[in-house]
């Protein structure tokens, strides 16, 4: 019976890093058998959620040595790597004066969600043994990505179309108001107290939720069928490290608001559009990084708290 | 006394401060902690084994406690923890700071409550 507790304690040890269960791992395992009742079969939720919480806060305190700025500086150098990469290719065949120099946001997709799912691998990796060669392969695998991506789409026509240029806008504007002005924000505040009370984190909640809006936005533009697996996917990172998160959304939303750019400018759409999306674009990202690198500072602060 | 450090002073968690206020009574083992703990809170927090031991490595990186000894009682690893210089000084300044704001919070409510009384004469 025992038995049975100490191996579920085991299992849920294993969200500790493994230097911190080498350390600590056997002292802590013989503590928590001495605290569980003689009767007890499966440890206490309550005690269950402790040791996975504090393994995740250990992983977190643990790679402290990555700022939030370099994990943002690197998911800004691949999204920008792989934004630049696609947008020559497109300049390369205006040059050349091809007629099939138009992009279709299915093919392209595919090729993007793969492109994510390399990324989310490599991000965990980094974020959990962060080293330059780390690095180096992902910037790497980005450019081959990148590479990969325009071989797909070179020869596929499409354009986007009236609805999802809407929702953009849409998109656009309200993230605006929510990283900048504060107003969507200062509404929960005139809430009464028990209901702010019950959605607390909001801060936390935008931090996490906004990008990884924006990110999966992109990419169900691009392709729906793997939106899900993206969501899933970031959520889960979140637990892991806020940085991997914040690393990943940038890396993931700056190409997909390239694609953007691209199928507007390039595609079928008005002109008011080619000439106003860029600069949205622009606009949102620069705000979007101002403002999520405040919040995950704060979170970040709150997790090394003794 | 020594004057408070508002930094690390704010930078307490209600754990770190119950751990502290445990190994003020002197030094002991985790087992031990979590029980002294219960009794300072009245049987209102008892510390989950994970937070504990998250909060003692991170004071012990602090200088504020420091492991005693290491040995195997019963066949079970028990690591007994001490309070150090440093980590008095913070507990000091911890309760005098909540005691301070205890002081003022009280002040405050009876100010409300006099007010009050007058209103409804």
């Amino acid at each position: 019976m025992s038995k049975v507790l100490k191996r579920a304690y085991q299992f849920l040890l294993l969200s500790y890093p493994t230097v911190t269960r080498t350390e600590r791992g056997s002292v802590e395992l013989d503590t928590l058998m001495e605290v569980s009742r003689p009767n007890r079969v499966l440890p206490r939720f309550g005690e269950a959620r402790a040791i996975v919480v504090e393994g995740i806060r250990e992983r977190v305190r643990r790679n402290g040595g990555t700022t939030v700025n370099e994990v943002m500086a690197s998911g800004g150098t691949l999204g920008v790597l792989f934004s630049f990469s696609l947008q020559l290719w497109w300049v390369g065949m205006m040059l050349a004066k091809s007629s099939t120099m138009k992009a279709d946001r299915n093919q392209a997709g595919t090729v993007f969600s793969a492109w994510g799912l390399i990324i989310c691998a490599l991000m965990i990796w980094w974020s959990l043994r962060p080293s330059r060669f780390t690095l180096l392969v992902w910037q790497l695998a980005n450019v081959v990505g990148a590479i990969w991506m325009v071989r797909f789409v070179r020869d596929h026509a499409a354009g986007s179309n009236g609805l999802d240029t809407v929702l953009i806008g849409m998109f656009l504007i309200v993230s605006t108001l929510v990283f900048s002005s504060g107003i969507v924000l200062n509404c929960w505040s005139r809430m009464p107290k028990t209901a702010r009370h019950r959605l607390g984190g909001k801060h936390a909640a935008v931090a996490i939720l906004v990008p990884m809006w924006a990110s999966t936005y992109g990419l169900k533009y691009l392709n729906g069928a793997f939106s899900g697996w993206v969501v899933i996917g970031l959520l889960l990172l979140s637990l892991i490290d806020p940085r991997i998160l914040i690393g990943l959304s940038i890396a993931l939303l700056t190409p997909a608001v390239a694609m953007v750019m691209v199928i507007s400018t390039y595609g079928s759409g008005s002109l008011s559009t080619k000439l106003t999306f860029p600069g949205m674009c622009l606009g949102v990202m620069v705000l979007l990084w101002m403002r999520v690198r405040v919040l995950v500072r704060r979170t970040l602060a709150s997790i090394n708290q003794v | 006394m020594k004057k408070s450090d508002p930094k690390s002073a704010a930078a307490l968690s209600e754990s770190a401060y119950l751990v502290l206020a445990a190994l003020a009574a002197g030094p002991t083992h985790g087992y031990e902690l979590i029980a002294r703990a219960r009794e300072i809170s009245s049987g209102r927090v008892t510390l989950p084994v994970a937070t504990l031991y998250g909060t003692l490595d991170r004071l012990m990186g602090r200088d504020h406690i420091e492991l005693v000894s290491e040995e195997v009682v019963d066949g079970r690893a028990r690591r007994t923890y001490a309070l150090t210089d440093g980590g008095q000084g913070l507990l000091t300044d911890e309760t005098a700071r909540m005691s301070q704001l205890v002081t003022a919070v009280a002040a405050v409510q009876r100010k409300s409550l006099a007010a009050r009384s007058v209103l409804m004469a």
